[in-house]
Formats: C-alpha cells, structure tokens, sequence
C-alpha cells in the first residue's frame, strides 16, 4: 500500500537526479552538502555562526548559477550512430560540433541523453533485482533501488560525459562518444547536451539539442568451439531451396529424357516433344543438402535465463555455416515463429536482429512444440536451448527422436536448481549453468 | 579535486583559533601541509583505511556518548561539531600522505563494505575544510571574523580551478557578488530568526506545561474534547515525608478569561549559603530533606518546592531569585541530576498578603453569586468558611471530557450546568469562592506526588501528575484548599498508554545508569582511556607506517613508463601538436596525424610529420643528423 503510493515518486526523483548529477560538478555536490549540513547545524544563530557559512554558500551558489547565463556557446551538434551494436560491449560513435560564433569555445562538456523509460507499476512489483536478496528488508520492501535497475535496463544504455577539447571560431569538433548498451533491442539517444561551466566551476548551464536516433544492440554472443560440428548430415530436400517450405517439386533443370510410365503429365517437354513426335520429359535435381533448425524456447518466467538463451541461439546462428545450408530459427512470440537463413535466403545479421526483439512468451509450450514437430521431416538436425527440463520439453526431445533427428539439447538453468540426475538422457545434452555459459558452451 | 597548498592548514588554524585548541591545530596543520615538501608517500590499500576510519568511529562514539552523559541536550552535538577535525585528522592524515586522492563512501560506512559494487568516491580533503569551517562556525563568540574567514577559505580553495572560459574579472565580480550577498543573507537570516524565536517562546510558553511563567498561566478551561495527558516520567523524588504532598512551582492572584497572572512580577536573589546552596527563607528548621531527580532541559525553569521550605542544596545555576509569591526561578541552569530541598512542614508558603489576593471583580461575583452555597454565606469562621465550599464540590465530579456547550461560558457550565471539570477548573471556582467570602486566595500550580516506583524506590512524578489547586490565607498562614475530588488520579492513569509500562522500564535503566555514571569520576578512569587511546593509535601506526613507502617521482615514473614504452615517444613533433591544441586546432580522440594536419591546413608540417613517422614506426629508427633536424626545425617553427 505504501509502495504504491510512493511508487509515483520515484520516477520524479530519479529525475531531478539525473538533471542534477548534469547540472551540479562534483566540486559543486560539496557545496551543496555545506549548504544542507550548515542549514541543519545552523538553524540557532544565538548559538553558532553555521548560519553564516550556510548564508555564504547559498549566495555562490545562486551567483553561480546565474553566471553561466554568461558567454552562453553559440554551437550545432550531429550525432553519428552505427546500426548495429552488441550487448554488454561497448561502441563509440561520433558527434560532430559546429561553432557558429566567431569566439573560441573551450572547457565545455558534451553529454548524450538516452532516452529513460520508467518501468510501469506491474513491472516494478514483479520484477527481481539481481543480488535484491542481499538488500536489507527496507530497501526490499521500499525497492527504489529495483526501479532504477529496471529503469537503467528499460532506459537500455549508459553514455559518458565527455571533456570536449577547444573548439575554434567558426571551427569544427567531430568528438568521440561512447556509450555501453546494457541489453539488446532498440535503445534511443533522445537529446545532445552542452554543458558550459559557472566561473567557478560549480554548476553547469545546459544547452540542449533534440537529436532523437535509434540503434539496433544485438543479443550477446559466446564463442562456440571451433571443431563443433552441428548435428546431422545432409538430407533430401523436395523442391529445393527456393521452395523449401512449399509442397512440390523443384525447378532445378538437369536434362530431357524419353517418357516413362508414371511421370507427370506437367513435366512433358512440348517443344522437344513435338519435334521428336514422341514424348518427352524435363528432368530435375533432387535437392540434398543440411538443413538445421534453431529452436529458441521462450515459454519461461526467468527473464535472466531468457537473456541467457537468446545469447546461446545468437552464438549458434552466426556459428552454424550458412553458405551451404539452411538455418530455420523457431521460437514463439505471441504465436508460432520461424524464419529461414542461408543460401541466399535471409543472413545471419537478420537472425540477429530478429533475436533481438525474442521475448518470454505466455503461449504454452505446446505451441512451440507443435510447430517444431510440423516442420521436423524437412530437418536434418536441430539445436534447441530449452529453458527447463520438464515432461513437456521430454516429450518433444522424444517425438524429435522418433523422426531420427540428431539433436543437440542445451538447457539453461540456475546453478541453485538441483542438479538433473536422469539416467535416460537423450544424447547431446547439455546443461549451461547461468552466469557460466560460456564455460559451458566451450565443453561443446 | 586539487586543494591549493596551505588552504588546509589555514582552515585547521583558524578552526583553532576560534574554539581555542590553537595548540594542537598547530602542529596538525604543519604536519598536514609537509605533505607538499616531501614526495614521501606511502602506499596505503583500502584496508589500512579501514582501520583508521574504524579509530575514528569507535573516538567518534565515545566522545558522543561521553558528551551525552555530560553536557545538556543543545551543547551535546555543538560540542561534538566543534570537535570533528580533531577526529577526522587521522583519516584525512592518512590520505594526504598515501598515493591515493580519494576514498569512497564504503570506507566510512561500514555496511557498504559487504557490497560488491563500486562505491562513488569522495573528495574527504575537500570536505575536511567545510568540517573545519563548520566547527570553526560552533563558537558564537568569534563574532564578525568568521564570514569573511570563510570567504577567503572557500574562495581561495575555488581560485585555481576557476574556468578558462571567463576572464579574471568575471571571477572576481562572482567572488565579490557572493561575498556581499552572503553579507546582506546572514543578516537577515539573524533577523529573522529573532522574530521567529520571540514568537515561538511566547507561543510555546503558553502550550507547555514544563515552561511555567511566574508571571501568567492559561489554563485548558473552555477548551472541548477530551484532555490529553502525557504518561511520560518528568523527574522522581526521594523522600521520608508521608505523601501525598503537594509540590507548588508558582502560584498567581489575577483571573482574566482563562488566564491566571501576578501582579507584582519583581523578584529578589536568594542568598547563597554555599557553592550550590540558596536559603529559601531565614526562619525554620528545615529537619526534613527531600531529595529531587531532575534534569532540567533549560538553561531557565521554576523549582517545584514543597511547603515549608528553607533551603535548596546542591542546586548548580547561576542565580536563583523569589518572587513576592513565593515561586522560585532558577537562571543560568548546569547540567545536573539531582538536588535537595530542606523543608519544614510547621511552615508555610514564604509569601506575604499581596493587594490582589483578595480581589474579586465584578463579573466573577456576579457568576459565582447564584452558586455560593447557604452554609458559606451563614458561616462566621474562616474554617467553616473554608469547610463549606469543600463540602460544595462533593456534588461535583472529575471529568477529563467537556461537551461542546462548555465553549460559550465554561465556568458557569462548569457551576450550573455539567458540575464536572478538570483540576483548573475546581481550583478557580474555589479560588473565586473564598474570595467572595471574604478570605484572601491565589491559584497555584505544581505537582502532585503520589505514585511510588518499587524499581527505584522513589516517587515518580509524571506529566500528568501536573496539578492545579487553591491556596488560602487563614490564621496568618498560607493553606492548600485543593477540592478537585481525589479521584483525579485514578482516573487520568486510566487514560495511561498500554506501553507505559515498557517506556517506564527503559526510563528507569536510563536513570539507574545515569545515576551510577554520574557517580563515577572521569580522573578514575583516565589511566585507562589514554592508554587504550594510545594503544589503538599506536598500533593504527604502526600497521601504517611499516607498509610500502613510495616517492612521487617513482610513481610519475610508473605511470608514465606505461605511456613512453613505445618508440619515438620523445620525439619533438609532439611541441608541435601541443602548441596546435592550445591554439584551438584540437585533435579528435584516435584521429592520425595526418589527417589532423590535412584538416587544419597545416600542410606545411607534413615534411616534419614524415621525419616524426620515421622517429616512430622505422624499425631501424632515424640517425642522430635527422634527429636533430627535426628537432631544430621544430624549434623554428615554435618560434615563429
């Protein structure tokens, strides 16, 4: 009921925190710790001369302020994005500043504002922080700092200040940002800053620039090992590549032959037929080559483990050579989800980007078990990274089993879960303990 | 943050020089200020620091501890304040003469050391001048050198970093504008806070039972609801005496719409008969001594006294004045726990007839006259008198509640219509009754002793116990005529919080410890607490001193060792490149040479530039001509 109430705040005071760590240095933080300390200490001016130092301190404060309405830069801001970037690594882009005035400009402070997305209540009450367990119960219960670790993932990325160096009359500054994305998805950088200092050095006036650009932050990736091979060989595809998904037969011409008993009727050559006077027919490739399906179970409630699978699958499909084969990646969004990558279908960089977007789904598993089943003649091996290991994910391991699919099972779970001590496991299983899944991955 | 030289050690020394501990601010500031004539550091982890903030905690708590048990509420934390850079002054020590600039937050508090994230770090050199200058501040007496010693400190610690961006002049009007603002600000601060505090104590005054005014008194008649009263324990008494008795702290002779007041409010000192001791009166005995557990919170309060009393001992304050009433003001209170007062019960009240005492105005014989009972107006004796009004109130009843109807007129609600009230209501009905009768009265509020705490074997005297009754002048002495029903404390410890019980427990301990400490002397235990003081120090020392020492010039030479380590990193083009920077022609982070020059049209660097690559990327290096070629040709440039 409290939280509740005081939920509303904390968007608010992360804000003015945010505009306040802009706007104030760190020389100026202290200043403004004398003045809070000396206001308390100071409040009986029979009794000490606190309220002096308290009187001093507020007036530098606003003098300061009003100093930086003083010699405001007259500049023009562009910012540089790439498309794509990598979760949990670093990127740098460019900012290119232009100085309009005829004075140079120096000791100004460039800051690139993401765009900050609060989270909703319902997210706020359901969500875990990582480590919240450590919290004492106040904190727990309060969970203020559980929203701005939800708002900072929400918000998706952290920029860095930058000092930017002097900027000639009418001259120009391409100055280097970086910035570390914290999940993968969109992220926005919504407004470029100029920060210019009071005399002193205390508080900062703003300039600000809407600038609002969005980049695409790919799941991360883990190294597979080198000599891993996927599972199964090659196998006949009816129709060929370009209609793998489509009953029929392929287009691919390989020569004319006589007519025998059986053949279609659509096959029948005319011209040649015409011109020979007795029946002739096309012959086509029978298609044989690896087909491998990627099944990326998000039917889970552990968004962490979640985080964990997207990787492992966006490690697999940039891993498993698609020049000479197929990739189908199954998962379940609000419903059934495939798409199919290599011999000039989609890339590997499109696998990525569609993984990017993969989130827990309420479908049932079944749905994604179904789907897989539906397509599973066509496979010639599957990867799936399961997030648990119930009846429902043995059955589906079983019926794969049963088409004589190989299969590689990598499940994700916590180190804390007992461990599975199952006598009849399925060949090719794997358990990635999380938070070592790399290690894991590197036992391929 | 770099702090300029000396601004430290000025700030220690002013600091000294305002509290008085000029002596070792001294040789603290000199030695805090070595700092920058020697390049001796030493190379302390974050452990070491964890040690010395633990010293300062562990000093920190037993001087709070000490000053709470020694000095009154509102000197305890100024005292504290004033003596934070000598606590501080090992851990900011430590800082200055290690390697590092900054400590963070989990050093000086101990739950954030368990947490494995990064904790932001502070500028504790920086923030030791404002602990400075806020203890510099707790001396009211420094007078008007404080704020421009302040302005110097704070300005002067600013100055070096001030931005290139303005002129000196802008720096200046900024410092000159603040300082004047400042000026003008804690004036009227000051100003201000003496309006707000002749307002509030008057306020204040009127609400709080514990500030009685010897001169005026409002009482609670008139107002509705129900009374609330405080359970909480205001001081205890240890006497032989049979109780109940009656402790009087003032007494009043003017009634005016619910307020009672003197009129005569002169006061005259009583005579010291020793260090803390005051005669009351000359005569008496005084063969009976009643011992009074009482921490008074103002340095200024009334002396609840019983009747009779003749001397007041072991009563540390300043002055202790009479008034005409009898009432006891003592100015200029010491911290203290307890005091004694001598007494004689065949005495009383040490008050003469004064010219209000029997002054009934009209309106008030006008509102008593329908009440007056029969027996009163038939009786010739001030006894039967005095019998007759008592008898009156056995109709009457104690009621902590008054209806709504009592807003209008409460004492003639209280006479004609409800006939129940609280202790101010009985006492100036009665007070009004005897006057009418012609036997001169006051209204006197104090406490009433009744409640007896096996725990600590004394009486205990509670918020609620406050009381308010008449006192009346017959056969030539002053009687307590108190006609509340008796049932007025029965009936308010009803309305006691269920957790009384528990807040008197730990009231009791508090008390039982602070009498036992206050029976320690501190010389008893000096041995002690310097040599635990010295030892902790010594050892904190010792696991300091003996870590690894290291030289500035060593650790510059680390640092740079990483950055030189490639070939040709002493090459002169580099003048070149930081005198183009300084002109504005700044290089982008991880921009080449030469696309840098390319950009700001220096092309006619680009010979030099080839001899600087040669310098750096030629395996086989340039030979010692072409160096100095290139470093003569760089001077010429420079030059021009």
């Amino acid at each position: 009921m409290i939280r509740r109430l005081i939920y509303p705040t904390y968007a608010g005071i992360s804000r003015v925190g945010r505009r306040s760590a802009r706007r104030v240095s760190e020389r100026g933080q202290l200043i403004q710790v004398g003045i809070i300390a000396a206001a308390a200490l100071g409040i009986d001016t029979e009794l000490t001369l606190i309220y002096q130092l308290f009187a001093f301190l507020i007036c530098l404060h606003v003098a300061a302020r009003l100093a930086t309405r003083l010699q405001k830069p007259t500049l023009s801001v562009q910012r540089s994005l790439p498309r794509f970037v990598t979760a949990g690594e670093s990127f740098q882009y460019t900012v290119h500043i232009h100085n309009e005035s005829d004075r140079l400009e120096e000791d100004l402070k460039l800051i690139d504002t993401p765009l900050v997305t609060p989270p909703s209540y319902s997210e706020f009450v359901s969500a875990r922080e990582p480590g919240e367990e450590e919290r004492n119960a106040y904190d727990r219960y309060v969970g203020f700092h559980r929203f701005m670790w939800l708002q900072r993932r929400k918000t998706g990325v952290t920029t860095e200040q930058l000092d930017l160096p002097p900027i000639p009359a009418m001259g120009d500054v391409h100055a280097k940002m970086t910035a570390q994305p914290l999940r993968r998805g969109k992220v926005v950088l919504s407004k470029l800053t100029i920060a210019q200092p009071d005399p002193f050095g205390l508080v900062y006036g703003l300039e600000e620039f809407d600038r609002p650009e969005q980049v695409l932050v790919l799941p991360s990736r883990y190294p597979i090992p080198l000599n891993y091979v996927p599972p199964g060989g090659r196998h006949y595809q009816p129709g060929g590549v370009s209609s793998a998904w489509s009953v029929g037969e392929s287009d691919e011409f390989v020569s004319l032959r006589d007519y025998r008993d059986g053949d279609p009727l659509r096959r029948i050559h005319w011209p040649s037929t015409a011109k020979r006077d007795k029946p002739v027919v096309r012959e086509h490739q029978d298609e044989y080559f690896v087909r491998q399906a990627l099944v990326l179970d998000t039917c889970g409630t552990d968004w962490e483990l979640m985080e964990d699978a997207v990787s492992v699958a966006a490690s697999f499909a940039v891993t498993v050579d698609t020049n000479d084969s197929l990739l189908d990646l199954m998962f379940v969004a609000e419903g059934p989800f495939h798409c199919t990558a290599g011999r000039g279908l989609a890339h590997a960089e499109q696998l990525l980007e569609i993984l990017s977007a993969a989130d827990l789904s309420n479908c049932p598993f079944e749905t994604l078990s179904d789907s897989v089943l539906y397509h599973a003649p066509l496979l010639s091996g599957t990867i799936l990274v399961l997030l648990d290991w119930d009846e429902k994910r043995k059955r589906l391991i079983r019926n794969l089993s049963a088409f004589n699919i190989p299969l590689e099972i990598l499940v994700i779970r916590r180190a804390e879960r007992p461990a599975i001590e199952e006598e009849d496991l399925p060949d090719h299983f794997h358990i990635l303990l999380h938070e070592q899944i790399a290690e894991g991955l590197a036992r391929l | 943050m770099k702090i300029p030289r000396f601004v430290q050690g000025a700030a220690l020394i002013l600091w000294g020089w305002h509290v008085g501990l000029l002596v070792p601010a001294i040789p603290m500031a000199i030695l805090l200020e070595f700092r920058h004539f020697t390049n001796r550091r030493w190379d302390l982890e974050r452990k070491d620091f964890y040690r010395v903030a633990d010293v300062t905690t562990l000093l920190l708590a037993a001087l709070a501890i000490y000053l709470f048990l020694t000095e009154r509420a509102s000197h305890f934390l100024i005292t504290l304040v004033q003596l934070t850079p000598l606590l501080f002054y090992p851990l900011v020590a430590s800082l200055c003469y290690s390697t590092s600039t900054k400590l963070s937050l989990d050093v000086l508090v101990y739950t954030l050391r368990k947490q494995d994230a990064p904790q932001p770090e502070w500028d504790i050199g920086s923030l030791y001048i404002g602990v400075c200058l806020v203890a510099m501040g707790t001396n009211a007496d420094a007078g008007l050198l404080f704020f421009p010693a302040v302005a110097i400190i704070i300005c002067w610690t600013l100055w070096p970093m001030r931005s290139k961006r303005y002129s000196i002049t802008i720096c200046l009007l900024l410092v000159a504008s603040a300082y004047l603002g400042g000026t003008f600000a804690h004036q009227g601060i000051h100003q201000l806070a003496l309006i707000v505090r002749e307002k509030s104590v008057e306020w204040l005054t009127n609400i709080l039972v514990s500030g009685r005014d010897p001169f005026k008194t409002r009482t609670a008649i008139g107002s509705v609801g129900r009374l609330k009263q405080s359970d909480r324990i205001l001081f205890r008494v240890d006497m032989a005496d049979d109780y109940p008795l009656l402790l009087q702290e003032a007494s009043y002779d003017i009634h005016n719409d619910n307020e009672w007041s003197v009129l005569n409010a002169s006061f005259t000192p009583l005579e010291k008969t020793g260090e803390f001791s005051w005669q009351v009166r000359e005569s008496g005995k005084g063969d009976r001594r009643m011992t009074v557990y009482r921490e008074y919170p103002d340095d200024k309060d009334l002396i609840p006294l019983p009747r009779g009393s003749t001397t007041i001992k072991d009563f540390p304050a300043m002055e202790l004045n009479q008034s005409r009433y009898g009432t006891v003001q003592a100015t200029g209170i010491m911290p203290s726990l307890s005091f004694q007062i001598m007494y004689d019960r065949s005495l009383d009240l040490n008050s003469e007839l004064q010219g209000a005492d029997d002054f009934l105005p009209a309106e008030s014989l006008e509102l008593i006259s329908g009440a007056l009972p029969t027996s009163l107006l038939s009786a010739t004796t001030d006894s039967d008198k005095v019998s007759a009004i008592r008898r009156h109130f056995d109709d009457f009843r104690y009621t902590l509640f008054q209806p709504d109807a009592s807003r209008q007129d409460p004492i003639r609600h209280f006479l004609y219509d409800s006939k129940a009230g609280h202790c101010e209501y009985f006492a100036t009905v009665t007070v009004l009754m005897l006057r009418a009768a012609g036997i001169p009265a006051r209204y006197a509020v104090g406490y009433s002793v009744q409640e007896f705490d096996p725990f600590t074997d004394l009486f205990v005297v509670r918020r609620r116990h406050a009381h308010a009754w008449a006192i009346a002048y017959l056969d030539g002495s002053w009687q307590a005529v108190d006609t509340t029903p008796s049932v007025w404390l029965a009936m308010e410890e009803e309305q006691a919080s269920p957790l009384q019980p528990l807040l008197d427990f730990a009231s009791n301990i508090l008390f039982k410890f602070t009498l036992w400490w206050q029976k320690q002397r501190l010389e008893d235990y000096n041995l002690w607490l310097y040599t635990t003081a010295a030892l902790l120090l010594f050892v904190l020392a010792w696991r300091i001193l003996r870590g690894r020492q290291v030289t500035i010039a060593a650790l510059d030479a680390d640092n740079k060792s990483a950055e030189s380590s490639f070939p040709g990193a002493d090459s002169p083009f580099y003048l070149i490149e930081e005198r183009l920077i300084d002109q504005g022609m700044g290089r982008n982070r991880g921009e080449p040479l030469l696309t840098w020059l390319t950009r700001i049209r220096q092309r006619e660097l680009l010979p030099l530039l080839s001899e600087h690559y040669a310098l750096r990327f030629d395996p086989r290096g340039i030979s010692a001509h072409r160096r100095t070629a290139l470093a003569q040709a760089v001077d010429r440039w420079l030059a021009d």
